[in-house]
């Protein structure tokens, strides 16, 4: 038993270190600040590139931060929305489906608001889910100080969001959660090898006295009385979904205007 | 005179019922006879010897002491040694010669058996379902197990009072049907609310009750159903070579637990007509017995006794169909042994999963 129980340990850890290890493989990660609209100044660009670099190294994707006045005259063809531009911007930094983020800000996004959209790529995807991106740029949209015209809070708080959603992680509760289900597992399969001690009980009826073919149901009445409705709000979405940008890459992610 | 033993007509050693030949079997010169046969022979025996049994009754009255205290003692035939019981003792054996010996006081008056089941299973079987009955439980003790020693096995055949009647039911259920559906922000579930109605009657044959104090109640239904197609009218020659206790609990005190198991099933049959419903709650019920009819009867039982860490562990078969029931111990040391094991492997391999479903 317990020589079994171990080789099962061991099965689940080298599962993990052959999960783990490719990732750690390959470390060839870009990172960019491509600030065009001029919403940082040179001090803040450096501070905000070597974040840029540390969340990369530390999310293992590309990452890229774009500013720009209007989605108009982009050196790529996109469709025209704030989404494809994102999408379109990372296909042709980095290539189609590879891993990887771009975060992406509109000044002027043509209905007199701006926009902030975060793309996700190939790994990034599943690794961001729709909440966790829908929670930094709500973080980021209240960081904000909409009278000043520096984004450097605004973008510091999206980079150090994604620095804590896209790497793995676990909440820390779920460590005791696991072994209390293991608790529950080991307690269920007792109970089940406890009851074959047990063969004592009292016979719930007389069931095995009935004469053959003595039932004889006289009367059966169904009557409907009433009917309640009750409602449950749905748990929202813990995925992630994807789309195809018009240069074909499949992407995930979300925006806001704000 | 007290105590009865069937002598074999051949050679005159006592006889036993031998239940895998189901005739009454001479264990010294193998001799087989037909219950029936015997019976009408014994009975010749016994007009012959009536005049002289009248003087040994005289003599019983001196023991009135020892029914006070609810000893009994009786006088071997085969070797004149004394046989002590307590008054439900109603066959047993000779702890000197070893004959089997049926007390015939027990059986005067009306508290003769209407119906009798003869042993079908002998102890070597009993012994077999005894060793398989430790099979395949993991959580018991591997020395209780290894021992296995039985300290004492014996067939009894127990008194029971068989109930039969007629019952005629209303009942009345509260019933629910559930219907789901969403839309893009809520889960809904419509509940209906039926009143469920249903009358009818059913009838039920020989619902046994242990009527011995001395065989414990939940031991004695774990062990049902005995089957009545293979019961006898009761003659004691089927006693001999096994132990037999006459009723201490009289059949109207074991009119409760019938009406309770009849009350139950009848309940039970209904319930089951109701179908097509999520729940289903009794919210009336009248059950009414008539016709209602009790009879004696004998059932074959194997006992078995075994001592683990000075507690008693009491094991039994039902002598007709088998079924062998009795609690064994935990081994308590194993079972946490056990849980923390299973706790720390599925803990891992959950949280081992989580973390592949974060990786991939």
């Amino acid at each position: 038993m317990t020589k079994r129980i171990t080789a099962a340990l061991f099965a689940v850890i080298l599962i993990l270190s052959i999960a783990i290890l490719p990732a750690y493989a390959e470390s060839t990660y870009n990172y960019k600040l491509d600030d065009a609209a001029n919403v940082l100044n040179p001090n803040e660009e450096s501070q905000l590139l070597s974040t840029i670099k540390e969340v990369s190294d530390t999310c293992k994707c590309n990452l890229a931060f774009v500013t720009v006045n209007d989605i108009n005259g982009a050196s790529f063809s996109h469709n025209g929305t704030t989404q494809d531009y994102a999408d379109r911007y990372y296909e042709n930094e980095y290539g189609k489906n590879t891993d990887g983020i771009v975060v992406l800000l509109v000044l002027n996004n043509g209905k007199g608001k701006r926009d902030i959209y975060i793309s996700t790529s190939g790994k990034c995807i599943k690794r961001l889910t729709d909440s966790e991106n829908e929670d930094i740029r709500d973080e980021a949209i209240k960081k904000h100080n909409p009278d000043s015209k520096g984004y450097y809070d605004f973008l510091n708080a999206i980079a150090l969001g994604i620095k804590k959603a896209v790497p793995p992680h676990l909440k820390w509760y779920m460590l005791p959660l696991a072994f209390l289900i293991g608790f529950g597992i080991a307690m269920l399969i007792l109970m089940f090898m406890k009851k074959q001690l047990k063969s004592v009980e009292m016979q719930r009826g007389a069931v095995s006295y009935v004469r053959s073919g003595s039932m004889n149901v006289t009367a059966a009445r169904d009557s409907y009385l009433y009917s309640t409705v009750s409602r449950t709000a749905r748990p929202k979405n813990t995925g992630s979904s994807s789309h195809t940008s018009s240069g074909g890459g499949t992407h995930g992610g979300g925006g806001s205007s704000f | 005179m007290a105590v009865q033993e069937y002598k074999c007509p051949c050679c005159s050693g006592a006889l036993a019922f031998d239940s895998t030949v189901q005739k009454m079997k001479c264990p010294f010169c193998d001799t087989e006879f037909e219950v029936e046969a015997l019976k009408a022979y014994d009975e010749d025996l016994n007009n012959e010897g009536t005049d002289k049994l009248e003087w040994d009754t005289n003599a019983g009255t001196q023991w009135t002491t020892d029914e006070a205290t609810g000893l009994r003692s009786y006088i071997c035939q085969s070797c004149g040694g004394e046989i002590v019981g307590d008054e439900n003792t109603a066959a047993t054996e000779c702890p000197f010669c070893g004959n089997h010996a049926i007390i015939m006081q027990q059986f005067s008056g009306a508290l003769k058996p209407d119906y009798v089941i003869p042993f079908k299973l002998n102890k070597e079987a009993a012994k077999a379902e005894y060793l398989k009955h430790l099979q395949g439980k993991f959580l018991l003790p591997k020395v209780f197990k290894d021992e296995n020693h039985i300290d004492e096995i014996k067939g009894i055949y127990v008194p029971f009072w068989l109930f039969d009647s007629d019952a005629d039911a209303d009942i009345r259920f509260r019933a629910t049907r559930t219907h789901a559906w969403s839309d893009s922000d809520y889960n809904y579930v419509e509940t209906s609310y039926y009143s469920v109605y249903r009358a009818g009657s059913i009838a039920f044959d020989h619902v046994p009750v242990d009527g011995s104090t001395r065989m414990p109640d939940d031991l004695m239904e774990s062990i049902e159903p005995f089957n009545f197609a293979d019961a006898v009218d009761f003659q004691t020659a089927y006693l001999s070579g096994y132990f037999a206790d006459k009723y201490d609990v009289d059949a109207e005190a074991s009119i409760d637990r019938a009406n309770t198991r009849i009350k139950t099933s009848t309940e039970d049959a209904f319930r089951d007509t109701v179908q097509g419903y999520v729940t289903v709650t009794p919210e009336y019920s009248s059950v009414r017995l008539h016709d209602g009819k009790t009879k004696y009867a004998f059932y074959p039982v194997w006992l078995l006794n075994t001592t683990y860490k000075d507690e008693k562990y009491t094991f039994a078969m039902n002598g007709q169909t088998g079924k062998f029931v009795g609690n064994l111990p935990t081994d308590k040391g194993k079972f946490w042994k056990f849980a923390a094991i299973v706790t720390a492997a599925a803990g891992a391999l959950i949280y081992g999963g989580m973390w592949l479903m974060q990786l991939l």
